[in-house]
């Protein structure tokens, strides 16, 4: 008798388990659905990407003009940073904080996209000091053969004192070791 | 060292040569025929490798032939002018420049105050050192100038194993300005 109820219920374990495991079958979310929104999410993330470059690269530009001392014309639509400081922000990062209020904005005259960062990092300005201005960077590894005007001092430095004093030394420890 | 012991025997072979040919030109008068550039107001131009003069510093007894170009072949025979610039003597700033290590190796202990002499075909010219400074290999320090000047340069500091970092730029204002005749 008992021998009987128990293959009776394994019997209906094994009819329960099986309908479970349809059942679990029917619940998982398909595949198709599932790269959707990996897809999705990844075009977020290039998308994210693309205007922290154009924010970047906006930024960047600005900085390099405002060094060269070229006037940024007021009330340029490209840029509404309130910041002075930020408005050349300094590129010394290599993450761009984006502000919540970023906008993107399409330029006619670039192919990527201007973005309106209001950077509320607080970066600091590059240091004059440490930083060569631009006339100085343009001609800073130019042709040094020829004279042009702000260009630096002809290429003089010579490897020979360097390598007649390694071929010195080697001589030496040469010596050294036979004796 | 056989590499470094061929550049230096080299470079003092075309110094030798260069002085040859230079006492060759003074000799055989091209001096007197070229006298007819002193009146031309153009800019002379000179051909990479041709001899540009006569560079003569009493104070540390440097006595250098003058090649037109600052490539490693010219600045192994001497000082070398720098390409675009004035010919010393003539309006505008001539830079001429040289190795620390060979021909420009006494040019540290040369101060404002001293005495430089050039001699190109057309012109004997004496300078007074006027200015001294270090700069950095890439800082900007040529810039032309409408009066006759000279400026040398070379490598700094003088005794540094490698590439030097920096540069060491003297420039000279003219004394006199002699016609070569």
């Amino acid at each position: 008798m008992s021998s009987r109820y128990i293959s009776l219920l394994l019997c209906a374990i094994a009819t329960v388990a099986t309908s479970a495991g349809a059942q679990f079958t029917a619940a998982v979310v398909p595949p198709k659905v599932k790269a959707q929104v990996d897809t999705t999410a990844r075009q977020d993330s290039v998308r994210r990407a693309t205007v922290a470059l154009a924010a970047r690269v906006t930024d960047m530009k600005r900085w390099v003009d405002s060094a060269a001392g070229v006037s940024i014309p007021k009330g340029d639509s490209t840029m509404t940073v309130k910041n002075s400081a930020a408005a050349v922000a300094p590129l010394m990062k290599d993450s761009v904080v984006m502000s919540r209020n970023a906008r993107v904005r399409a330029d006619s005259a670039a192919s990527i996209e201007t973005v309106e960062v209001h950077d509320s990092t607080g970066l600091r300005a590059p240091d004059s000091a440490t930083v060569p201005p631009p006339t100085s960077s343009r001609n800073a590894r130019g042709d040094t053969r020829r004279f042009a005007s702000g260009a630096p001092a002809p290429a003089t430095a010579s490897l020979l004192p360097l390598l007649a004093l390694a071929g010195v030394s080697t001589l030496l420890a040469g010596a050294a070791l036979r004796r | 060292m056989l590499y470094v012991g061929y550049r230096y025997a080299s470079g003092a072979y075309e110094r030798d040569a260069a002085r040859t040919a230079w006492a060759a030109l003074e000799a055989h008068g091209a001096v007197a025929t070229a006298s007819a550039l002193v009146a031309s107001p153009a800019h002379t131009n000179y051909a990479s490798g041709e001899l540009v003069g006569r560079l003569l510093i009493p104070v540390v007894r440097l006595d250098e032939v003058i090649a037109e170009g600052v490539g490693d072949d010219e600045l192994d025979a001497g000082p070398g002018h720098l390409p675009g610039s004035a010919s010393p003597g003539e309006p505008g700033n001539a830079v001429i420049s040289a190795h620390r290590d060979r021909h420009f190796h006494s040019l540290g202990r040369v101060g404002v105050g001293d005495t430089v002499i050039t001699e190109t075909r057309t012109l004997r010219t004496t300078w007074v050192i006027t200015g001294r400074k270090i700069v950095g290999r890439y800082q900007p320090s040529l810039f032309p100038s409408t009066e006759p000047e000279l400026t040398l340069t070379t490598c700094w500091p003088i005794r540094y194993v490698g590439p030097a970092p920096d540069r060491l730029i003297l420039t000279a204002k003219p004394l006199r300005v002699l016609p070569r005749a």
